[in-house]
């Protein structure tokens, strides 16, 4: 029950002096934003039509201690669908904003620097979907060197600066290459590999409760590793995945316009060209590695897309790359 | 290597000689390569130094060089003598936030022809000559003999053959002017396994090839594949890579100053 007596009547006001915040009363609680959300879907406590009413209402409190502000990602699938075209995503800025100057911070895990390894090229910079990135001074040793910078209330744990880093200097934890790596289950050495296919599934591409399912408990023969956004996947991780006995990898990420992380499945579309063109180059058959972008209406595909890939699995033979 | 031979090159390097002593009343140094004792290395040459060491060639990747005296001399501006693919690793490494170009007045060298066969290269001069005349890029001969080779089996086996001369002497990155990481994936076994020859799949030279010609990072300069001691054609790989890039991205390494290093993703893909 909420009790007037613990509401802050100027709390609206607050929030749309904020900048970003300065639609939040057009909101009227139609849902809309919720039934869209693409973060709802996969975490149902994150409702947004009920943050911008709860802080309409002056539940201070409640909303600036919440962990929900922090899980909008952006991706802005809500906004032209809004009926009131309030830039929500831009209103969670503003909430956690004002959040940050209460004392409050993002909860959960960031990307995390390694100084020493740094050589601030600045490209996590340019790639981080959310400019979550910047090159600071550091001291080190007593000599002042630059290095990459999280910003931890920006940082949404993707996984693309990591991906983008050739000094793997960057990574979110859990999830570097030797992680993915161990989740990959395959014999080491080739010819004596069985046939084996290795899954990479990011985490808002199963729209389905039963392809979840599938994925967590997929057929002999199968590995499947999850990951934050496709983005997230290297070319020089999956040729490893190829030398390590994957006979066939398949990785899945969001639809075109629905990646989670704002751009990350388009940058995995374009190495995904880059590296089929190598493949090709040196004489492996490209579809060795295949990429599949799912929507919402793709409902179902996933069991039937893996057991495509077992059976191509299985047609193709052991790279024989040493003769 | 060729060597620059005959009346036309002495004249090339009093004439750059001329230019050095005239620049080095302006800049803090000039970075050009010296000869000594038959050892050829670059050298930081300073206002009122004896200039007699200084020679055109052959070519050497100067750019790491520059970079390393940059970082020890904030502030300074030096002259550095560069041949086109030196250049353009310059103008890369400063894309990269490696160095700034504004502490760097280039003063460019042009090649001759047998370097530019010799090196396969297609632009075998800088932006600006502050001496000679540029000559006329060639195509690599390899690419054509490589495009011959039209089966998925043919090129497997042109490459298998390739790679397996690799001894893993890690000579194409140590010498790439663009390669600066301080750890370098091509040293991790998460991705190589250390001490197996030959390797057992390309990996290792794929890590080399995507890093550097696949992130927008080679500017084509084949130190590589002349520091190779086994002959591996890896500059046939790069210049496909490069080519990729180029039409897809519309990004040249080394021909372009961007405020930041590419994000290769989207438009041109589809």
């Amino acid at each position: 029950m909420i009790r007037s007596s613990t509401l802050a009547p100027k709390f609206a006001h607050e929030v749309m002096a904020e900048p970003g915040g300065e639609h939040l009363i057009d909101c009227w609680s139609c849902g809309t934003c919720a039934s869209t959300c693409l973060v709802r879907r996969y975490d149902p406590n994150f409702n947004p039509r009920l943050i911008l009413r709860q802080a309409g209402m002056g539940m201070r409190e409640a909303v600036l201690s919440s962990a929900e502000i922090w899980l909008c990602s952006a991706c802005d699938a809500c906004y032209p669908r809004c009926p009131k075209q309030i830039h929500i995503s831009e209103v969670m800025g503003a909430l956690r904003a004002i959040a940050i100057r209460e004392g409050y911070e993002r909860p959960g895990i960031v990307a995390q620097v390694n100084v020493e390894t740094c050589i601030a090229c600045g490209l996590c910079v340019a790639a981080c979907p959310y400019e979550a990135l910047s090159l600071q001074p550091v001291t080190l040793n007593g000599r002042t060197k630059l290095a990459a910078q999280v910003d931890r209330d920006r940082c949404m744990a993707c996984g693309i600066c990591n991906s983008v880093c050739l000094s793997s200097s960057i990574s979110v934890e859990g999830f570097e290459d030797r992680d993915l790596g161990a989740r990959f289950a395959a014999q080491p050495d080739l010819p004596q590999a069985i046939n084996h296919t290795l899954v990479i599934t990011c985490n808002w591409c199963l729209h389905a409760e039963a392809d979840v399912a599938y994925a967590a408990n997929p057929p002999e023969g199968v590995t499947v590793v999850n990951v934050p956004c496709s983005g997230r996947v290297t070319p020089v991780f999956l040729t490893t995945a190829l030398q390590r006995g994957a006979h066939k990898i398949l990785v899945v990420g969001c639809k075109e316009d629905e990646c989670h992380y704002r751009h990350g499945n388009k940058l995995e579309r374009s190495r995904a060209d880059q590296l089929h063109g190598l493949l090709d180059l040196l004489g492996i058959e490209p579809e060795r590695v295949q990429f599949a972008w799912l929507g919402a209406e793709d409902r179902g595909v996933f069991p039937a897309l893996v057991e495509q890939c077992m059976r191509d699995a299985r047609a193709l033979e052991a790279i024989r790359w040493q003769s | 290597m060729a060597e620059l031979k005959g009346q036309t090159s002495m004249t090339l390097l009093d004439q750059l000689k001329a230019v050095v002593t005239e620049r080095l009343a302006d800049l803090d140094g000039v970075v050009a390569l010296a000869e000594e004792h038959g050892n050829l290395a670059p050298h930081l040459f300073c206002a009122g130094d004896d200039l007699s060491t200084l020679v055109l060639g052959p070519r050497y990747p100067i750019a790491l060089t520059v970079r390393q005296l940059l970082k020890h001399h904030p502030g300074a501006r030096l002259g550095v003598v560069a041949r086109g693919c030196q250049e353009r690793a310059l103008i890369e490494l400063a894309n990269w936030k490696q160095l700034d170009m504004a502490q760097i007045e280039v003063i460019g060298i042009p090649c001759t022809a047998e370097l530019a066969v010799d090196c396969r290269c297609d632009v075998p001069y800088p932006t600006q000559l502050a001496v000679g005349e540029r000559v006329e890029g060639v195509q690599n001969p390899l690419l054509a003999e490589f495009q011959a080779a039209k089966t998925r089996e043919q090129r497997m086996a042109f490459w298998q053959h390739q790679f397996a001369k690799c001894i893993k002497c890690y000579g194409c990155r140590n010498i790439c002017p663009l390669c600066f990481c301080e750890t370098c994936a091509m040293e991790d076994e998460v991705f190589v396994d250390r001490g197996r020859l030959p390797v057992p799949f390309p990996t290792f030279h794929l890590i080399k090839a995507l890093h550097t010609a696949g992130s927008g990072k080679c500017v084509g300069c084949h130190a590589c594949e002349d520091a190779c001691p086994a002959d591996i054609p890896l500059s046939l790989l790069y210049t496909l890579l490069r080519q990729d890039l180029k039409s897809t991205f519309g990004y040249d390494a080394g021909k372009q100053t961007v405020g930041a290093p590419p994000v290769l993703m989207g438009e041109g893909r589809e």
